[in-house]
């Protein structure tokens, strides 16, 4: 699994962030299930970073849905901040989600008719965890802080994904999900965006799980996850 | 908390698109409109009813009336009070005062009961004239006030009879004069006659009544049928066509709604992703709802009133001519009307909603953003729309086969076009399938295979201007037979060449002798009637001379052999097509009708349409009446002319009959101006109807401009692609418009089978149900032209914007369609 000691093999005092025992999941299709993960373990403690990478349909963005509680799993064992997911409820999920777990997708999904502002103090508020400062301070070390009034049409990729970052962070997670966050960038803004995150992701001391195509940027981080055809290579 | 932020995100939607959250207020409060306006003219119109039937009615009291429904001797009052029967004498009657009729209602305020509205007197407090006032020459007679406007300056009633000065006094029934039983009688001519006793104490009175040997029966509240029984059928007409364009209404706002909910599947999905729980979601939506409706339901109470307020006085018109129905023409506002219009507001803003909410509850949050379990679900949502059609088909048939009565004309009605309506998108599918298998060349076959993507977002707007096109089709067949047949009917019914009304001042035989000695005149044909009752119903038994006139003229439905001679015998009658059918009378029925000299057994000799007449009529041989009824006194005159095709000659024949007897104007007409007027009445009456026709159309307009303008920014993403292969934005511009127009045809074209069959259903059941008569259906195919023409300027006008717009559409904004696409 990893290139680097795993936290997961030391002796912790703490409930790891993350802790992933032997999980299964498949889709059903035309031709019959469609195994995406096929017994994947792993774990990550409080504060660390990991990289989950693989080939596309490996099955990173659908254990990042699990990790989320967004997507339900057919077995095996999820737990998030000490708390298992097999048990819980949709609503019981969300409240999850909505207080302790960020998620920044790659395809951004701001809301069209809020402006960036609003965006970004979306989750936050929904937490009842709204501070207009650190919203501002988020906007301003991501670079956008002179974009807050506009509408996310009206922004390029790039500032979308920026803003996409800071209502992730706006809550102060305890565990940011991440997909792709960079993959619609170019590797100047790419790497400005993922500097500033790391930054902001050790300030507010979350766990951070990023899905990376690059090599370079999986490099970065603490741990590395490696999956291949649904397994852990 | 979270569903506070839930909802304001949703608003914040409607901010950005003002004009997509203006189309989903306008489609409520159109919706709301319609069905309020109607409601409104239902409440007032059941509001006077309820006036009339307590004044008329004598306040819920029971009654003593003759058995041959005619007026009696008061001196029946006075044995009666000698024997201690507690009742109180009314005459009633009507009178013409200028063009108008009024109902005289005459009463005695010494004996009238005290907790009884009798003429609404009990209930006018203060506002009434002194005692003395009304019970003493001159009299004072008692209107509401807008009967005493209508009444301004008029002195004499049509026959010449002095008025009292009249009173405004609230709570008395529109066009119902109220005065002291004195005045009535010297009003009316039936000096010492009454037409009723009420009965203000019950106890004993029957008894009593038979010791007196005084010949009455009694009539129970209710027996008389009044107004509001009569209109009933008319009323749950008017609110079939609310309830149809509040369906019209409805479907505009699940398509806004639906597409709006669309739009936001990213949002939502976003929200929940972001910890908004999906019960959060569900409060916002509904609050979302509970909003647009009370905004819209606002304004639709407000448009609604004065919808009602146009057409009230064509309403009430229609209700006078055909059921003699007073109605007045002023509407009051009603809270209960306007609770009601904003509850339909609410349930159809949260029906519109609902169908979001039970997706958004189904669906998890990654599944709302993957477009194929969307579309697997509008694959299911067909197949159920099928079943359900197919469900919707066989009520209708059952309806038919073992259903009876108005309701059962209404529900094949509501599920023909339920059926119609849901199996409408499918088969336009099937239709752009097959267009786009046969189609050569790419852009024609991407042509119908776009049309057949876009019609899921189009169906709810295509099956509102479908609905309001096969109601269009079906009531406007029904109106244009019942016109052709009316026509035809006054054709032949009104042959005779003038007409005399004869005022209390013109001698009868003084005029037919100066009649008979005019050379142009060839027969004067006598006729009156009087109030009976044939086996116990009211009825108006018509009296008239045996002629040519009428054998060769006069239309019978059925018949038995030589009914004319029969009735001139005196030994049968005619009666109309009402009586036939309500009373399910036959021809060679024995009847029993009541007159003063006691029951008289008459055959029907036949049945004769009586198109515009609510009430039941027969017609007799005119001596055979005069014998049986002594006050009877035929008051009209046919009068045949030999100069029948010279106006000039008839217009003379009139001038000479007004100057030598001092007629009025309008107690003397010509044919032509009789029929033209019969016509003109026939028409306002039919334009309430032609109002919710065209109010139904627009709305159907509105709710294809609302779905084609939500879907404008959407269409730019579908069309990209084609500009990129090479198709210029004017020809994608211009395809766009024909695929609107082209599935709006086909929408047309298939309104009009649904249409014909309304038309069956409305003639051949709703008609007879509500009216008592059956017309011949007749088919119009230029109006079903006409009206496919109409539908495809609907489509072109509400197609021209964004085709407009994406005419206009910069290459930029063409290519962040690409970006922008997830």
């Amino acid at each position: 699994m990893d290139e680097r000691p795993s936290p997961a093999a030391a002796p912790s005092p703490e409930p790891a962030a993350v802790r992933v025992e032997r999980l299964r999941k498949s889709f059903d299709t035309a031709q019959g299930p469609l195994l995406i993960l096929d017994g994947v373990s792993f774990s990550v403690p409080k504060g660390g970073r990991l990289a989950v990478t693989g080939e596309s349909g490996c099955g990173k963005s659908t254990l990042l849905h699990i990790l989320a509680g967004l997507e339900p799993y057919d077995s095996g064992h999820v737990e998030v901040g000490g708390v298992s997911l097999s048990g819980l409820s949709d609503a019981a999920r969300t409240r999850l989600r909505r207080a302790d777990v960020a998620v920044v997708f790659q395809q951004f999904n701001l809301i069209p008719s809020l402006t960036i502002a609003d965006n970004v103090a979306f989750q936050a508020r929904v937490a009842g965890a709204y501070d207009a400062n650190w919203r501002d301070a988020l906007l301003e070390r991501l670079g956008i802080g002179d974009l807050k009034h506009r509408y996310p049409e009206q922004l390029s990729g790039g500032q979308q994904q920026r803003a996409a970052i800071a209502r992730a962070l706006c809550v102060r997670p305890k565990l940011l999900l991440a997909d792709e966050p960079t993959g619609n960038l170019d590797e100047g803004s790419s790497g400005a965006v993922l500097r500033a995150m790391n930054e902001l992701v050790e300030d507010v001391g979350a766990t951070l799980v990023l899905i990376t195509h690059s090599d370079a940027i999986a490099a970065t981080m603490d741990l590395r996850l490696r999956l291949v055809g649904g397994k852990v290579a | 908390m979270g569903a506070a932020v839930a909802f304001a995100t949703l608003l914040s939607h409607w901010r950005r698109r003002p004009w997509q959250g203006v189309m989903l207020v306008v489609g409520l409060a159109a919706a709301t409109a319609l069905f309020s306006g109607v409601q409104a003219l239902n409440f007032q119109a059941r509001l006077n009813y309820d006036q009339a039937e307590r004044q008329l009615g004598g306040g819920g009291l029971a009654a003593y009336v003759a058995p041959s429904g005619a007026a009696f001797d008061e001196a029946a009052f006075a044995a009666l009070r000698r024997r201690g029967v507690l009742v109180s004498p009314v005459v009633e009657g009507r009178v013409v005062i200028g063009s108008d009729a009024f109902t005289v209602l005459g009463i005695d305020p010494a004996t009238a009961p005290r907790d009884a509205a009798v003429g609404g007197l009990s209930a006018q407090g203060d506002d009434g004239p002194a005692p003395a006032t009304f019970l003493t020459p001159p009299y004072a007679m008692l209107a509401a006030p807008e009967t005493v406007r209508i009444l301004s300056g008029a002195r004499e009633t049509a026959e010449g009879a002095p008025l009292p000065p009249s009173r405004e006094a609230s709570g008395i029934a529109p066009f119902t004069l109220v005065m002291d039983i004195g005045a009535a009688q010297g009003l009316l001519n039936k000096k010492g006659a009454l037409t009723r006793l009420l009965v203000v104490d019950d106890a004993g009175a029957p008894d009593r009544i038979e010791a007196a040997g005084v010949d009455l029966i009694r009539v129970d509240v209710g027996d008389a049928g009044g107004a509001g029984a009569l209109t009933g059928s008319f009323h749950l007409n008017l609110t079939a066509f609310g309830f149809l364009s509040f369906l019209v209404g409805l479907l505009i706002v699940r398509s806004a709604a639906g597409l709006a909910f669309e739009q936001r599947v990213a949002t939502l999905r976003t929200m929940r992703a972001s910890g908004v729980t999906t019960a959060q979601l569900t409060v916002a939506i509904v609050c979302e709802a509970l909003a647009a409706a009370l905004i819209a339901g606002g304004l639709g109470v407000l448009a609604g009133y004065a919808v009602a307020a146009v057409i009230l006085p064509d309403v009430a018109l229609t209700l006078r001519g055909l059921y003699g129905a007073n109605v007045s023409g002023e509407l009051v506002v009603r809270p209960v009307w306007v609770a009601l219009a904003l509850a339909m507001s609410v349930a159809g803003a949260l029906a519109a909603s609902a169908a979001g909410v039970v997706r958004l509850r189904s669906l998890s949050v990654l599944d709302a953003a993957k477009p194929h379990l969307w579309m697997r679900a509008a694959g299911r949502a067909a197949r159920r729309d099928g079943a359900l059609a197919a469900g919707a088909c066989l009520i209708a048939l059952l309806a038919l086969m073992v259903g009876d009565g108005l309701i059962a004309g209404f529900v094949i009605l509501g599920a023909a076009l339920l059926a119609a309506a849901l199996a409408l998108p499918p088969a336009l599918g099937w239709i752009a399938a097959r267009l786009e298998a046969q189609a050569d060349g790419a852009v024609a076959r991407w042509f119908w295979a776009d049309a057949r993507q876009q019609l899921p977002s189009l169906a709810l707007a295509l099956q509102a201007l479908m609905i309001a096109l096969a109601a269009n089709i079906g009531v406007g067949a029904m109106v244009g037979s019942f016109r052709d047949t009316f026509v035809g009917w006054l054709d032949q019914r009104l042959a005779a060449e003038a007409f005399i009304r004869l005022g209390p001042t013109v001698d009868g035989d003084e005029l037919d002798g100066w009649l008979a000695q005019l050379p142009d005149v060839v027969r004067t044909l006598p006729f009156g009637s009087v109030s009976s009752r044939i086996n116990g119903a009211p009825v108006s038994l018509l009296g008239f001379v045996d002629d040519e006139t009428y054998r060769d003229n006069w239309p019978l439905l059925a018949a038995a052999d030589a009914p004319w001679r029969r009735v001139a015998d005196g030994e049968a009658v005619l009666i109309n097509e009402q009586m036939f059918r309500r009373r399910n009378i036959s021809v060679g029925d024995t009847l029993e009708i009541m007159s003063p000299a006691g029951p008289w057994p008459v055959v029907v000799a036949g049945v004769y349409s009586d198109y515009g007449n609510p009430a039941g009529e027969a017609m007799a041989n005119i001596e055979a009446v005069a014998a049986r009824w002594p006050e009877f006194n035929p008051r009209f005159r046919q009068i045949r002319l030999s100069a029948s095709d010279e106006s000039d000659a008839v217009r003379r024949f009139m001038q000479d009959a007004i100057s030598q007897f001092d007629l009025d104007e309008d107690a003397i007409i010509d044919q032509k101006s009789l029929k033209a007027f019969s016509v003109s009445v026939f028409e306002r009456t039919f334009s309430v109807t032609a109002a919710l026709n065209v109010l139904t159309l627009a709305v159907s307009g509105v709710a294809m401009l609302t779905a084609l303008s939500a879907l404008s920014a959407a269409r730019l993403t579908m069309l990209a692609p084609a500009w990129a292969m090479g198709l210029t934005r004017d020809r994608l511009a211009g395809l766009d418009f024909a695929r609107t127009i082209a599935l709006s045809a086909l929408t047309a074209a298939a309104a009009i089978p649904v249409g014909v069959v309304i038309a069956w259903v409305l003639t051949a059941i709703v008609n007879v149900e509500a009216f008592g008569w059956r017309l011949p259906l007749r088919h119009y195919p230029a109006d079903w032209a006409r009206l496919a023409a109409i539908a495809i300027v609907i489509a072109g006008l509400a197609s021209a914007p964004s085709a407009l717009s994406l005419r206009r559409a910069s290459s930029g904004d063409l290519l962040k369609a690409f970006s922008a696409e997830r």
